[in-house]
């Protein structure tokens, strides 16, 4: 091969080099780059503890009130969340996410779960219910 | 001379196509990873992948048997054959975890290490009595691979 047919073939190299590494870090950059929708593991923890704050040794606990609730399960939480328990009572957090939950189509996290408690040695389904919003920050 | 000229020249020009045709096939690759890539096509929920990620469910299940009136419920129903109170008790706590979990749970219960009987929808299939139990009763979840296992000796024996 001469020289000039060389010189041209090396820049070919470079410019397939250059492609196939653009073209790999722009795949990876496209897919890992997006956010990982974790708000349903959220709900599924958050109910974890609201039931263990809520019961003893799987009795439920009589001293847990829509005022005390958060102090006693040390909850801090912000607009982005609700939390509530139907037959308890108690509601905490944004109450306009709980009317988003309703709508279809709607961005926000909706997880609503039964758990099994003994309350005054009657068998009961305690229903928790969260929503999470969070929505611009997993689009 | 001029013949070897002419030689290389047709030489040259199978090469180059030879490489005009892997470029388009690199790039046509590429093109369609990133589509791929860029698609709605993969859920980008994340999920638990141990066996304890249902731990609400679980949670339900050792608070069912953590009474001691239904485990008693579970033996009387293994000696007499009498499953009317087994299924008033068991069968709606397990079709209620099954409507708040994906796939369905079963309960089977064990005496003695020997298979006793497996319940969820059909009823179950056999009777036995001992003196000394052991009661092993299993919870699984064939769709998350969920196997809970709980043994109650001092109760029954």
């Amino acid at each position: 091969m001469n020289k000039k047919a060389e010189k041209y073939l090396s820049m070919y190299w470079f410019a397939i080099l250059v492609i196939v590494a653009v073209g790999i870090s722009l795949i990876v950059l496209i897919f890992y780059g997006k956010p990982l929708d974790v708000r349903k593991t959220e709900s599924d923890i958050l109910i974890n503890k609201i039931t263990d704050c809520i019961s003893n040794q799987s009795i439920l606990r009589d001293d847990i009130t829509n005022d005390n609730f958060l102090d006693k399960c040390h909850l801090i939480i912000d607009d982005d969340y609700y939390i509530k328990i139907n037959s308890l009572g108690i509601s905490a957090g944004n109450l306009n996410l709980n009317e988003y939950c309703m709508q279809q189509k709607s961005k926000i996290s909706c997880v609503s779960k039964k758990v099994y408690l003994q309350d005054n040695g009657k068998n009961i389904w305690l229903e928790i219910s969260i929503a999470i919003n969070k929505a611009d920050k997993n689009e | 001379m001029s013949n070897k000229m002419i030689k290389n020249k047709k030489a040259q020009v199978s090469q180059t196509i030879n490489w005009v045709v892997a470029t388009i096939v690199i790039i046509v690759i590429i093109v369609i990873t990133l589509l791929l890539a860029n698609g709605d096509w993969y859920n980008q929920e994340t999920k638990l992948n141990d066996k304890q990620k249902d731990f609400i469910a679980s949670k339900s299940l050792v608070n069912f048997l953590s009474d001691d009136v239904n485990i008693l419920i579970i033996k009387n129903t293994t000696e007499t054959g009498d499953y009317s109170l087994f299924d008033e008790k068991l069968k709606p706590i397990l079709e209620e975890l099954s409507y708040n979990s994906d796939g369905i749970w079963v309960c089977d219960v064990t005496i003695n290490d020997g298979f006793f009987a497996e319940h969820f929808l059909n009823p179950f299939g056999a009777t036995g009595k001992n003196e000394n139990y052991i009661l092993n009763i299993v919870f699984y979840n064939l769709e998350k691979k969920i196997k809970l296992q709980f043994e109650n000796q001092e109760i029954l024996q």
